[in-house]
């Protein structure tokens, strides 16, 4: 038992590295022919013939968002593109949010003939403003969900566009997000049915009138391993994955979805806590039933910063319905796997998710108390032991250290070079301070899953962009 | 070169690991494997980090000593000779370092772009810029010999500089298996040959055509028409079975309002079997304020599938007269289909005055009705006028 035991952590490990290898091998050869396959020059194109240009619906649900819902409407509206249209959803809140955006934009209620072409709480009104400077402003005041997806249907149901991107309200985008991002739509032969990007996290970075001014790495701890994280995440699991045309999931946080595929595969789960891995997995097999080509683009460069969680308690949170997401996934998407009709996303997706993602925090946890037990009852060889530490060890310091130099070829955001080796040296520490416990929070997750306890939709506890509203938001958490 | 030492500590480490089982070499050689990735890895983030830096500061002097000089001779009136620029550049191509061609293309384009935002750009002065610094050779030559990734790169620096380009050195890429690096070179062919410029153009352009395309070659389609009148795109239509590359003629012919195009196009309407093309025909011939066509269209109205009706409703609303304005409010009366209704609402709208009477009549009729959603969709196309974006 005990030998089976290390042998399946052991392979475990090695496939896992190998996984890794094989992602960063691909995603390498990808980046480097997406960042010669645009120039200014086609973004250009997209400014200066308006017409041409298709027009892309920005959908941001918010809930109790009073602290930062005027810096992140600003940004959105001041993005550099000719032809989008930004759609709040003030999902029921309860704090000031929707007072905020009416005195602030100027909003009117307007008739409207509302269709619920996907599922979502009711609607109450729609709001516009009659000011030219907000007329991209779109208000859906609905009914509170419960969830992002209920509010993301009520936006989607508003959008006039072919695409539509899903954020959030804590979410500042790039000045050109909008051209970048659908670039890899306009270049394929193929229907692109989403398109994901880098997002980063927004914590140290400064901002003015909801741009960001200058890109910092993270001062605080978490917020800092969340940035490498995120960085290994879409620049080397996702560009990877997305040359075998087999992104298993396009970020809730910042994504660019076909607003007729999202219809027709009945928007987003209400009852989901995963929506964004959920949405995506739907999308595919609503092609695969109908036997339509596809594509999932990555666009490997950073469009989108998002408040990181600053403190243990808030990942707590985060990781926790995460984890929760996942095993509801796992479960309610459980006919996919190795199901020959779903081809890719059978085949490969799914087991990918299960054996890698599902199961690794079981796997690991199980390892560490397995761990304890060998250490207690003198069953450990010290001479080979440190070199499998080592090991599982260097596997993600080797993934982290290309991620950063990924990232510093696409751009140099950070305007210090210190960043980005603090970055480097961080990452060293991660296996040992942040690892273990986003393993513990997601494992709760798992457990709150399986005993049905805490189903909410975890709140964010928001610090907000500007210096003085950052201030108040501090006292009123306290 | 120091293999003998290399093969002595090699062979020392796994002295140690002798007499252990397969699982644990193989894992040590893993390990130092990825021991070997994570120092390379931080030697080429230390590298790049160089390198970056190394540019900024390149970037930085290039800058200083060039841009006040190229923006006098860009925005000034009167011409100047190469020798005269090279004088006042102070700037000798044979003795250029390799890193600097690049810089000084990517300052150069900056400057031409500035100026000729101002509408300043003196075209003889930048064109003899280019031959002052040697760039159109440099390029040219870089165009042979580069990989095809960067060479698709070069292909849309060249078309930024827009000097002409030697069609020999073209046709190797025009003709490559890429498909990208293929397409950037047609696209570049067609902006910058002066002896046959459309000829891709007229043979279908390429069998993989995509919006991106269609983008990158309307804006070369401006181009040349801004330096002369663009023959009947009509005619590229004819040699194509692309229905993307028909779709785009067609927006064209629309977009640069070629008139002559309009009779030819409505007897297209019958011949062309997909939906999108008879769609975007409609569209077109609205473009073109066709009135003779609005009674086809009405005919064809009933018969058509749901994109082509809509192309229709849409097009109507730009053919205003009479006819065309009582149907669509037939249309909106007959209709069960809100969406139809919708965009017939905002077809009448169009109609001016007329059309707002109608819309009102419409409105008071669904009022007494009883018809409170119908009353409600017409509110909200009225409400548009204020609300809706520009």
């Amino acid at each position: 038992m005990v030998y089976f035991f290390t042998y399946l952590i052991y392979f475990y490990a090695t496939t896992l590295a190998i996984f890794y290898i094989a992602l960063l091998v691909m995603s390498y050869f990808k980046t480097i022919r997406y960042r010669y396959s645009y120039t200014k020059r086609d973004e250009h194109y997209l400014k200066n013939f308006p017409n041409e240009a298709p027009g892309i619906s920005i959908v941001a649900p918010a809930f109790n968002e009073e602290v930062i819902i005027s810096d992140s409407v600003n940004s959105l509206l001041n993005l550099d593109y000719p032809t989008f249209e930004v759609i709040i959803v003030n999902d029921g809140s309860k704090d000031k949010t929707l007072a905020i955006l009416i005195d602030e934009f100027e909003l009117e209620e307007i008739p409207y003939y509302y269709v619920y072409k996907v599922y979502c709480r009711p609607v109450h009104r729609i709001l516009r403003s009659k000011n030219p400077a907000f007329s991209k402003l779109i208000v859906v005041d609905k009914e509170n969900g419960g969830t992002k997806a209920d509010a993301m249907n009520a936006g989607v149901n508003m959008a006039q566009y072919a695409y539509f991107i899903n954020t959030d309200v804590d979410c500042i985008l790039a000045k050109d997000t909008l051209s970048k991002i659908i670039l890899p739509v306009l270049d394929s032969e193929q229907h692109v049915i989403a398109v994901g990007a880098t997002m980063r996290m927004v914590n140290s970075c400064s901002i003015d009138k909801g741009q960001i001014t200058r890109v910092r790495a993270p001062k605080g701890l978490i917020p800092l391993f969340q940035e490498t994280e995120y960085l290994r995440s879409y620049l080397v699991a996702k560009m990877g994955w997305s040359m075998l045309n087999a992104i298993p999931n396009v970020s809730g946080g910042f994504g660019l979805f076909d607003t007729q595929v999202v219809t027709s595969a009945g928007g987003f789960d209400s009852a989901s806590h995963a929506e964004d891995m959920d949405m995506t997995v739907r999308m595919v097999a609503y092609m695969r039933e109908n036997r339509k080509k596809y594509k999932i683009a990555q666009c490997p460069y950073s469009l989108c910063w998002t408040e990181g969680p600053p403190n243990i308690k808030v990942l707590n949170r985060q990781r926790t319905r995460w984890g929760r997401g996942m095993l509801q996934f796992i479960i309610d998407h459980r006919k996919f796997f190795l199901n020959k009709d779903y081809g890719r996303l059978g085949f490969l997706v799914m087991p990918y998710i299960v054996f890698f993602e599902f199961l690794a925090p079981i796997i690991e946890f199980t390892g560490f108390l397995f761990l304890l037990f060998l250490l207690f009852t003198h069953q450990v060889n010290f001479d080979t032991f440190w070199m499998m530490l080592l090991y599982a060890y260097l596997i993600g310091l080797s993934v982290s250290i290309i991620t950063v130099s990924y990232d510093l070829v696409l751009n140099k955001l950070y305007k210090n070079f210190w960043e980005y080796l603090k970055l480097v040296l961080f990452s060293a520490f991660e296996a040992i301070i942040y690892h273990p416990l986003v393993v513990v929070f997601t494992l709760r997750g798992y457990i709150q899953y399986l005993t049905k306890r805490n189903f909410k939709w975890g709140q964010m506890t928001r610090q907000g962009f500007s210096p003085s509203k950052n201030v108040n938001a501090a006292n009123n958490n306290v | 070169m120091y293999y003998d030492f290399y093969l002595y500590y090699l062979s020392y480490l796994s002295s140690l690991y002798n007499g252990y089982p397969l699982i644990i070499r193989m894992t040590l050689a893993m390990v130092m494997l990825l021991a070997v990735i994570t120092l390379c890895g931080i030697l080429r983030l230390l590298f790049i980090g160089y390198k970056i830096n190394r540019e900024e500061r390149r970037k930085n002097k290039t800058k200083q000593h060039f841009e006040e000089k190229l923006d006098f001779v860009m925005r000034n009136k009167a011409n100047y000779d190469v020798e005269e620029i090279q004088a006042l550049l102070d700037y000798d191509v044979s003795k250029v370092k390799k890193w600097k061609w690049e810089l000084v293309t990517d300052l150069v384009l900056s400057v031409k772009n500035t100026v000729e935002k101002a509408s300043a750009l003196n075209v003889i002065n930048y064109k003899n810029c280019l031959e002052a610094l040697g760039l159109t050779r440099f390029w040219e030559k870089r165009m042979r010999v580069a990989t095809i990734d960067r060479r698709r790169e070069v292909l849309q620096i060249v078309g930024e500089i827009d000097n002409g380009v030697n069609s020999g050195v073209l046709s190797k890429s025009t003709f490559h298996k890429d498909i990208q690096l293929r397409k950037a070179a047609r696209d570049l062919y067609t902006s910058q040959d002066t002896y046959n410029p459309f000829r891709f153009m007229e043979e279908n352009f390429d069998e993989a055509f995509t919006q991106l395309d269609k983008l990158r070659l309307h804006a070369t389609l401006i181009k040349k028409s801004n330096e002369g009148k663009l023959p009947n795109l009509l005619r590229w239509i004819n040699n194509s079975k692309n229905p993307n590359y028909i779709i785009f003629v067609l927006r064209e012919i629309g977009f640069f309002k070629q008139y002559e195009a309009s009779a030819t196009l409505l007897t297209l309407l019958d011949k062309q079997e997909n939906k999108d093309v008879r769609a975007q025909i409609v569209i077109t011939l609205g473009e073109l304020d066709y009135f003779e066509c609005a009674p086809v269209l009405i005919d064809r109205f009933a018969l058509e599938n749901s994109s082509v009706r809509e192309a229709i409703i849409k097009a109507l609303g730009g053919l205003r007269d009479e006819h065309t304005l009582a149907f669509l409010v037939e249309t909106y009366q007959s209709t069960a289909d809100v969406n139809i209704k919708l965009l017939v609402a905002r077809s009448i709208k169009c109609h001016g005055e007329q059309g707002k009477q109608k819309l009102h009549q419409l409105k008071e009729d669904a009022r007494s009705g009883a018809k409170e959603k119908e009353h409600l969709l017409l509110d909200q196309v009225f409400s548009e006028n204020i609300f809706v974006s520009a």
